[in-house]
């Protein structure tokens, strides 16, 4: 190892770890790195250019939405603007030599999230591509590098149904190209960087949605797409009753309920067993830096929830807190009677990718993680109604949408 | 006074005619339809004012009568800019004010003395028919395309049937005038230009049905569009290229290529005989046994044969029962396959692979709307490739059988009357952000989908109207309201949509055949045209490619675009067509199939078999 547990406590306790963070600008990257500044590190945000926005822009605009202003950071904030898709990093060769002299330890966010298998290029040069690029930077003689944290899921368990420990796993099939390409990127890191010294850490978690005391989030996809797309029905047809005659809505199977509530017609297999496992961003952070700081020996570890949800918990949190009924879980027989609306083929295609993750009967052991957050009293809250509407509020009040992207 | 803004207006003028035709049925311009030169129409009052701003001409009397004709009527404006974008109103306008001061400063207005040589073209086609005057010379004097260089001609006639060009021949010829024959003027090629005389055929616009004999004859100055509609009319269709176009100029310069030509060929298929006079001034007819063989081809290209005064051209059959199908694709390669797998199995009429470009273009009444519903076809729902079919309810169910994914002339005519809504609104947006496997297309398109869609998407004449600048909107909500408008059927037949391709700038096409059978060479064409296009830094795109021959060959079209404007880009456009053309021809010398429309130039009447299979 390049260097020994006291020398990294040492540098961490006088906060003179500089800590490099990629993909700083992405959901986990950007809460990650605030609550590292905060707590007095030193770090370098690596993010690249977007839609005519500078790196240094994007930042801004994203500490703006914590409420935050860079300048409050001082030195310990500094922003790098490059491509970690490009061999080089995309950064000048004093840059490159800049950071091989200065980061002490690689917080590895950048990650292409996307399940589908038409995006196979760009999820492989993401979670794969890329770490073979920092283990260029990690690799070279004069990198002081000696840490990696590398930002992973539970999910590379793939389709195997068994129980997972914090250890790495040998998954043989996947549910879609995101769990290999996480899958792939784990078993790079893991057989590349300690050649050098190196110590690495890897953090699985499984779906992380919004804070949960106040419901922000900057990213509205896995469990806010479905309530965002019945939101928009919702809305459509209510309007097409109440100022349209309701012709359309007839003809679909929509109708609007004396008590106000909105009817529609959506039946969904009903697969039994399986639930869906939900943290949110503030346990995760809370959880990930407890894991960092405590466990400067290399190791793997599962940030989860202990207390799953099921898909009707979730049907009836929506319902609850959106006055929309119809959903239901009805057999496969009952399900080919008659077939599909419009409005059960988008809920039925969402479904089709989302199946493992929402009617999961994967298990993960966390006993490893739990043992550093319980000592630090961290405990992940349970997916309630409370949660599910402050987090669904929150998107609506900002239409779904994130500032900076 | 010359307006600039009014200037910068003229000199964009495409010249694709399609202010000759009443293509949007408002009408033709009243002076130009009166008049029949080019000057009289707004293409020509354009350039005359583009001539102006650039001092090419000075206040004739020929001038001052054509700006006096103008009512200001505004048939320009809702023509030119469903077509082009361009509002040529503001043109039209600064020409009067222009002439209307000239006159009002008593300032001189020019007139031009007539020579020998004009009062013998005058004797032959009449006083009004023939001309020396700038205001009209200047006009006949250039083209778009990029090698075309401006040559004023001394004359321009307006000869009306073959005993009149007869005539007017023998007169250039005696006095050793040099001539050039022009249709609509459209020509890519640059060749309608001479320095002595230009004949414009457009006069004659005479059509004759022979329904017991399936064929219409029709004058040299009858335009593809007036023919189709002729045809429609008595229950037929001809097989027909740009609506603008003059038939008989058309077939002279590279034959009839169409998307019908898939099923009525190209070629001498289309014609079942022709008139013309020789360049020495001699009659003779396509079917004469002693007559010039213009149906054999060779491949070292062909003077001209002579000038086309008439034609008779195929009527074909049409079924009550025909409609239009987009099958979508995101790859070009089964697209193609597909599209050869039709024409092989004779399903369909009319068949065409649209590129994204040439999707998004047509369908869209703006340049910007056009970016955005590239981007939404492309990018969004995954449709980098549209085949689109017309056929009688055999084909269609056929090819639903065969695909499982379509659009139906109900989706497409949504679409098109939801545009804005499809572009920007929150609906797209969620479907964008929907994971699946799957193309997009294949969920949006299902028919279970059409339901929530009209809910959703809300499409409406007023809709697509929105997109236009405001004093145009109850014009397109009006012109929207018409079935046809969305029709692929009809929108397919007449092409009214095809010259919009030209909006963004004038369009440099590359046509020709090339073996259907064997994809992958068009694919390395393609791939030329793209590297080449990449390398002189020009806006250039696919465009279509259409199966002939029951699928053994194509039409295939590839596109570049510049400003005509822009001499620092005409000069590029020179280069990429530099060596696009060796290439091309160099494919052709090693690849059975491949011919390139410029050695069809003046062999239109060949036989297909003479030019498909050497």
């Amino acid at each position: 190892m390049k260097l020994s547990r006291k020398e990294i406590l040492g540098l961490r306790k006088k906060k003179e770890a500089v800590f490099l963070i990629t993909g700083a600008t992405g959901f986990i990257g950007s809460h990650t790195a605030i609550k590292l500044l905060k707590r007095g590190y030193r770090v370098i945000m690596f993010s690249r250019p977007n839609r005519g926005a500078t790196a240094g822009e994007r930042i801004k605009a994203m500490f703006e939405w914590f409420e935050l202003d860079t300048d409050e950071f001082g030195a310990n904030l500094e922003i790098i603007e490059g491509f970690l898709d490009k061999p080089d990093l995309g950064i000048s060769k004093k840059t490159y030599s800049y950071l091989l002299n200065t980061v002490d330890e690689i917080i590895h966010c950048a990650a292409n999230t996307s399940f589908s298998e038409k995006k196979r290029g760009e999820l492989e040069t993401v979670n794969i591509g890329i770490l073979k690029n920092l283990s260029s930077l990690i690799n070279s003689e004069n990198s002081r590098c000696y840490f990696f944290h590398h930002i992973s899921t539970v999910y590379v368990a793939g389709k195997q149904k068994n129980i997972f420990e914090e250890t790495l796993i040998n998954t043989p099939e996947f549910n879609n190209v995101y769990e290999e390409t996480k899958y792939r990127g784990e078993q790079f890191i893991s057989e590349v960087f300690p050649q050098s010294g190196v110590r690495v850490n890897i953090y699985r978690s499984s779906i992380v949605y919004g804070d949960s005391e106040n419901g922000r989030s900057t990213l509205f996809n896995a469990v806010y797409y479905p309530v965002k797309m019945a939101l928009f029905l919702k809305n459509t047809y209510r309007n097409d009753i109440l100022k349209k005659g309701g012709e359309k809505a007839k003809q679909m199977g929509v109708r609007l309920d004396e008590d106000g509530s909105i009817f529609l017609p959506i039946r969904m297999g009903n697969k039994s067993g399986g639930t869906i496992n939900l943290i949110p961003i503030n346990y995760y952070t809370d959880a990930f830096i407890a894991i960092l700081e405590y466990s400067v020996d290399p190791g793997i570890f599962h940030i989860i929830n202990n207390s799953d949800t099921t898909l009707d918990d979730l049907t009836g949190f929506f319902s609850k807190s959106f006055n929309i009924k119809g959903f239901r879980s009805v057999s496969g027989e009952e399900l080919k009677e008659e077939p599909l609306n419009a409005l059960e083929i988008l809920f039925s295609e969402y479904l089709k990718m989302y199946e493992p993750y929402i009617r999961d009967i994967r298990r993960f052991d966390n006993k490893r993680s739990e043992k550093i957050l319980s000592k630090s009293n961290i405990k992940c809250p349970e997916f309630d109604l409370d949660i599910f509407s402050r987090c669904m509020n929150y998107a609506i009040s900002v239409n779904w949408k994130n500032p900076w992207k | 006074m010359i307006s600039e803004k009014a200037a910068g207006i003229a000199a964009q003028c495409r010249h694709y005619a399609m202010c000759k035709i009443d293509f949007l049925g408002t009408g033709l311009c009243p002076p130009g339809e009166d008049n029949h030169y080019v000057s009289y129409y707004p293409q020509g009052r354009m350039d005359l004012y583009d001539a102006l701003a650039k001092g090419l001409i000075p206040v004739t009397e020929r001038l001052v009568d054509i700006a006096n004709t103008c009512t200001l009527c505004g048939i320009c404006d809702k023509q030119c800019h469903f077509v082009t974008e361009l509002r040529p109103m503001v043109v039209m306008r600064a020409l009067k004010d222009h002439v209307g001061s000239h006159i009002a400063e008593n300032k001189k207005i020019v007139q031009i003395e007539e020579d020998d040589i004009l009062k013998q073209f005058k004797k032959v086609v009449g006083e009004k028919n023939a001309t020396n005057d700038p205001a009209i010379l200047v006009t006949y004097s250039n083209d778009p395309a990029p090698m075309a260089k401006i040559q004023m001609p001394q004359y321009v006639v307006l000869p009306s049937g073959r005993e009149e060009v007869k005539n007017i021949i023998s007169v250039c010829n005696q006095f050793k005038i040099p001539f050039a024959v022009r249709g609509n003027g459209s020509s890519v090629f640059g060749i309608v230009m001479s320095e002595g005389v230009v004949l414009d055929m457009g006069r004659n616009k005479e059509i004759s049905m022979d329904k017991d004999n399936w064929k219409i004859n029709i004058g040299a100055g009858v335009s593809a569009f007036d023919l189709q509609i002729e045809a429609d009319k008595n229950g037929f269709r001809v097989n027909s290229a740009e609506p603008s176009a003059l038939i008989c100029s058309n077939i002279m310069c590279s034959g009839i290529l169409s998307t019908f030509s898939n099923s009525y060929g190209t070629g001498a298929d289309n014609y079942v005989d022709a008139e013309f006079v020789s360049n020495q001034g001699e009659a003779f007819n396509l079917n004469d046994k002693k007559g010039p063989n213009l149906f054999g081809f060779d491949k070292q290209g062909s003077p001209s044969p002579g000038i086309c005064t008439g034609a008779s051209i195929k009527l074909q059959p049409v079924t009550e029962d025909e409609e239009g199908l987009g099958i979508p694709f995101s790859s070009f390669d089964e697209a193609a396959t597909f599209c050869r797998d039709l024409s092989r199995r004779r399903i369909g009429i009319s068949i065409a692979l649209l590129g994204g470009e040439y999707i998004s273009t047509f369908i869209s009444p703006t340049s910007d709307m056009a970016e955005k519903v590239k981007t939404l076809f492309i990018e969004t729902l995954g449709i980098s490739f549209l085949v689109v079919v017309i056929g009688d309810k055999y084909a269609i169910e056929t090819i639903k059988k065969m695909a499982p994914i379509t659009i139906n002339d109900k989706l497409f005519r949504l679409m098109m009357l939801s545009l804005p809504q499809m572009v920007a609104g929150e609906w797209i947006e969620m479907l964008g952000e929907l994971e699946t496997n799957r193309n997009l297309y294949e969920l949006f398109c299902k028919e279970e989908m059409y339901p929530l869609l009209e809910t959703v998407l809300n499409p409406s004449p007023e809709a697509i109207g929105s997109v236009v600048p405001e004093d145009l909107r109850d014009f397109y909500t009006q012109l929207y309201s018409r079935p046809e408008m969305t029709n692929l059927a009809w929108l397919s037949t007449f092409r009214i949509l095809s010259s919009r391709m030209g909006r963004f700038k004038h369009v440099v096409a590359f046509i020709g055949y090339a073996p259907l059978d064997k994809i992958e060479v068009i694919k390395k064409m393609i791939g030329e045209f793209k590297r080449i296009g990449d390398k002189y830094n020009l806006k250039h795109d696919y465009g279509f490619l259409t199966p002939v021959d029951l699928g053994k060959r194509a039409i295939l079209e590839y596109d570049f675009y510049i400003d005509h404007t822009n001499p620092a880009e005409i000069q590029q456009m020179l280069r990429a067509m530099g060596e696009a053309g060796p290439m091309v021809g160099e494919m052709s010398m090693n690849t059975k199939g491949i011919q390139w429309i410029n050695t069809i130039l003046f062999q239109g009447f060949s036989r297909k078999e003479n030019f498909l299979y050497r």
